[in-house]
């Protein structure tokens, strides 16, 4: 059984070699083999039941897996749903995963967090009293808080409303240039996935079918989305996603 | 408004109660009128002995109730989440879970004497049930990603327990403590009925023996009005520490 190899380096590296992950009787990933350079943004997308989710469950170490997986650092996750704790706060959510150093240190991380996610004002709300862009914010914020080298998110923008979630792309595409991690998101929306990513994987059958590398700049803009070559990118994607399932 | 219809009800009972009494239609000494009940509950106040009883019987429950409640959490938590001791305790639950609370009393006497040990232990032992079973099912009900999420934030388990499983599962915990407060006084009156020298249950048993069917039904509608009021101060109380509790409420 493979077992995450996380160094205390650091450094953001994730390098797979021929992992497998089954349920049962069904091979969900099949010797699979992955790079991640540190720092790196990776979208990965294709249809249901690719193994998207089932990639991510294994390098967290969520699941038992076969293979080598090694991860140069700590690791932190975003689910799209129950992804915040309901009984804690905002500010004692963010604070779930420090508790390690002194209580003044923590304070001081959690309003840094706090004001990256523009919640000051908020930090003894309940997640019931907040928004779905707000409570997603603060399971990014719990995440980010113990500064952690990866970031996994599952759809993490998944259930919000078109214009929530493009305010959410741009955010977080600042917060992933301020910070430097390297993250990994799994999602079924294109323009998401083009806008964010430095690497589009696309998966199928329980190995990346076909790989993208984003040709666009940074720092990214909305109006990009609009440009022919965009919407080029799209339409292949879209179409070898479409092709597969 | 809700007050009204809460209140009328009980009103109208007592005056149709009080009128059948007076009635000569029933026995009234086997029945006796409201305002008689009333009067005997008085005496019993200026006497002082209702507030002995009601200070024994508040006691013990309290005591019964803190023991079962926190075993039965604990456990339940426990039989919930960790799979080895799920399969030695559970069998041996399931088992005890069946029996009426009422009758192991007297084995419990064999055991502990007709004191105050036995009083406490049938109490203790009928709450750990309900509350047992909600908190086990509230244990296993944790989202899974909950737990993951937990998992990259922390590697103590103790705050992982503390600090994700039992507030997930405290929806069902308090549903079963509600339940517990109920069986609670059922165990308290019980219990007094043998060997006790104070309490509400030792007052109905000897107002019983006197024929004093006033003061047999004085004890009773203080007994009945203590677990109500126990449960909405429970409701009211788990909120107060608990205060997102009322988001995982159904509306």
């Amino acid at each position: 059984m493979a077992e995450v190899l996380a160094n205390k380096v650091g450094g953001g590296q994730i390098t797979v070699k021929n992992l497998s992950v089954a349920y049962k009787d069904l091979l969900v990933l099949e010797k699979m083999d992955l790079e991640v350079r540190g720092g790196e943004f990776v979208c990965l997308m294709g249809p249901s039941g690719c193994g998207k989710t089932t990639l991510l469950n294994a390098l967290a170490g969520f699941i038992p897996a076969s293979g080598d997986i090694r991860v140069a650092g700590k690791i932190g996750v975003v689910f799209q749903d129950h992804s915040v704790f309901p009984w804690m706060t905002v500010a004692e959510n963010i604070a779930f995963g420090l508790g390690n150093g002194k209580r003044s240190d923590e304070d001081e991380v959690v309003r840094q967090h706090l004001k990256l996610i523009r919640l000051e004002d908020k930090s003894d709300k309940y997640p019931a009293e907040l928004s779905g862009g707000q409570v997603q914010r603060v399971g990014i914020a719990r995440a980010l808080a113990p500064g952690p080298d990866v970031v996994l998110m599952d759809e993490p923008f998944g259930a919000l409303d078109r214009y929530t979630r493009e305010r959410m792309q741009q955010w977080l595409l600042e917060v992933w240039t301020e910070r430097n991690k390297t993250i990994i998101l799994v999602t079924h929306d294109m323009d998401e996935a083009i806008f964010l990513a430095d690497r589009i994987l696309v998966l199928n059958d329980g190995s990346v079918a076909v790989e993208y590398a984003i040709p666009f700049g940074r720092p990214r803009i909305e109006e990009m989305k609009f440009s022919a070559e965009f919407i080029k990118l799209k339409k292949d994607v879209f179409e070898r996603i479409k092709q597969q399932s | 408004m809700k007050i009204i219809r809460n209140v009328a009800p009980i009103i109208v009972v007592l005056i149709g109660w009080e009128f059948l009494s007076g009635s000569g239609l029933v026995n009234a000494a086997l029945f006796p009128p409201p305002s008689k009940v009333v009067i005997a509950l008085l005496e019993m106040v200026r006497s002082g002995e209702m507030l002995r009883d009601m200070r024994a019987s508040y006691l013990r429950l309290i005591i019964g109730l803190i023991c079962g409640a926190v075993t039965g959490t604990a456990v339940g938590l426990l039989t919930g989440r960790v799979r080895l001791v799920a399969d030695i305790l559970t069998p041996l639950i399931q088992i005890l879970r069946p029996l009426p609370p009422v009758a192991i009393i007297p084995l419990v006497i064999v055991w502990f004497g007709i004191g105050e040990p036995a009083k406490l232990f049938s109490i203790a032992f009928a709450v750990f049930f309900p509350v047992w079973t909600n908190s086990h099912l509230g244990a296993q009900q944790v989202p899974q990603r909950l737990l993951w999420s937990a998992s990259t934030l922390t590697t103590s388990r103790l705050k992982i327990f503390w600090r994700v499983i039992f507030p997930a599962a405290l929806p069902f915990t308090a549903a079963g403590l509600r339940i517990g407060i109920a069986v609670g006084f059922v165990m308290v009156f019980v219990s007094e009925l043998m060997g006790s020298s104070e309490g509400l249950g030792y007052q109905i048993s000897v107002a019983n023996l006197a024929y004093r069917i006033d003061k047999m039904m004085a004890a009773l509608a203080v007994l009945g009005a203590s677990g109500a009021i126990a449960d909405s101060l429970f409701a009211a109380g788990i909120l107060k520490v608990f205060p997102w509790l009322k988001f995982s409420q159904t509306k």
